[in-house]
């Protein structure tokens, strides 16, 4: 029983740090650099990028290996950051609309785990990958100078597997502020 | 109905006195208030639908949207990319049916093909910009050669008469009302109406009076100043 409930609690150890991420081995194996060593300006975009689409939309219609844009706020989860990795999640801009007499501090989204099939459908895992294809191992926070309810437009290729799960393959960002 | 109209009212004076606030302390590009009002926005599914297609505009940081009112009002950064265009588009993708917008220059209101009288019906398939004390054929020209630079253009006539151009696309090409205001103030000139195939756009500056006269009738409505 003790045995059950330690590795019961290890389970649920590994999956918080790894959060919804689909990281591949190559991924989990990197080693996070100091993201001062690396030029985050490079994943940064100066002017916006034209064509952008909402997360549903995208999910919606992008198939794998299509070039996207996509805009989105930085959220959609309790912790929207992979520690360590140039790699965040974003919620479907309309999930944040404000209609006017609503109390601004209300949850934007609903957190339960009731309402996880709903979220998953507005939101998408974006990774910043360098010109090879590979996670850029730097903490996005840092890389890119992102806070969390930063407005993005995100430029990439979409990525989805046979599971049907969307990741989008980020190799600049705007930031709208 | 009447509650309808002194609510837009309002909202515009909430617009005003924030731009008035910005300019107040003075900040850098500020950023940009615009009002849309969407017909078709009857509940809060369809303005999300709205504030979807609203955020995908380049800029467009916030959306709110007041669903008893129609009212969307958006803020946005400052870009040269953000046209009127794109937010008019965005609010009709959503099938929000934009019947005004509202910026910190002007208002522009649209009357449906169906909400105009017979004598007012354009022609098929034609565009006419009506500017302001069009007189004279050397005005008419320059704001002729800025449309002409507009994609899709086939033909090109000046009517002094009624201090108007019409303009003649290619075959099933759809041209934007905004695009022909917009050549209208690339050669400085003021653009008060523009009517085609959607209906008719009237187009009314905001002036201090204007502004002023809003504001004195009404109290800002508490909360809403962004």
């Amino acid at each position: 029983m003790r045995l059950a409930i330690v590795t019961f609690t290890l389970s649920v150890a590994v999956v918080g740090f790894t959060g919804c991420s689909s990281s591949s081995t190559d991924e989990a194996a990197a080693t996070a650099v100091p993201a001062a060593s690396l030029d985050g300006s490079k994943y940064l975009l100066a002017e916006e990028p034209d064509g952008a689409m909402g997360v549903i939309a995208a999910r919606e219609s992008a198939k794998d290996g299509d070039p996207v844009v996509i805009v989105g706020r930085i959220g959609g989860s309790d912790n929207p950051w992979i520690e360590g990795r140039a790699a965040f999640m974003l919620l479907d801009a309309s999930k944040l609309m404000v209609a006017i007499g609503e109390d601004l501090g209300e949850e934007e989204i609903c957190m339960d785990d009731c309402c996880a099939a709903e979220r998953a459908d507005c939101t998408t895992l974006v990774k910043v990958v360098d010109a090879d294809g590979k996670l850029v191992a730097a903490d996005s926070r840092q890389l890119l100078g992102l806070t969390s309810d930063d407005m993005v437009v995100v430029r990439g290729k979409a990525k989805k597997d046979d599971s049907d799960n969307f990741t989008v393959l980020a190799d600049a960002v705007y930031i709208r502020r | 109905m009447k509650s309808a109209a002194i609510g837009k009212l309002s909202s515009l004076a909430v617009m005003v006195i924030s731009l008035g606030l910005v300019s107040e302390v003075g900040q850098a590009a500020p950023n940009v208030t615009y009002q849309i009002v969407a017909d078709g926005m009857c509940c809060q599914g369809c303005a999300k639908k709205v504030a979807a297609q609203l955020y995908t505009a380049p800029g467009v940081t916030n959306v709110k949207a007041d669903v008893p009112n129609r009212l969307v009002t958006i803020t946005a950064k400052p870009s040269p990319k953000l046209t009127l265009e794109k937010l008019w588009k965005a609010v009709e993708q959503a099938k929000g049916k934009p019947s005004r917008l509202t910026t910190p220059h002007a208002i522009y209101t649209l009357a449906r093909l169906d909400q105009l009288k017979a004598a007012d019906q354009p022609a098929a398939g034609v565009y006419t910009l009506f500017i302001a004390d069009l007189h004279d054929m050397q005005r008419a020209e320059n704001v002729a050669g800025h449309l002409r630079a507009i994609r899709g253009m086939e033909s090109l006539s000046v009517d002094l008469a009624q201090g108007a151009l019409q303009v003649t696309p290619t075959a099933k090409v759809e041209l934007s009302p905004f695009a022909l205001v917009a050549a209208a103030e690339q050669a400085e000139e003021l653009a008060v109406a523009v009517t085609g195939p959607f209906g008719r756009i009237s187009i009314e500056p905001v002036t201090e009076q204007a502004a002023g006269a809003v504001l004195s009738s009404r109290q800002p409505a508490q909360g809403t100043v962004q």
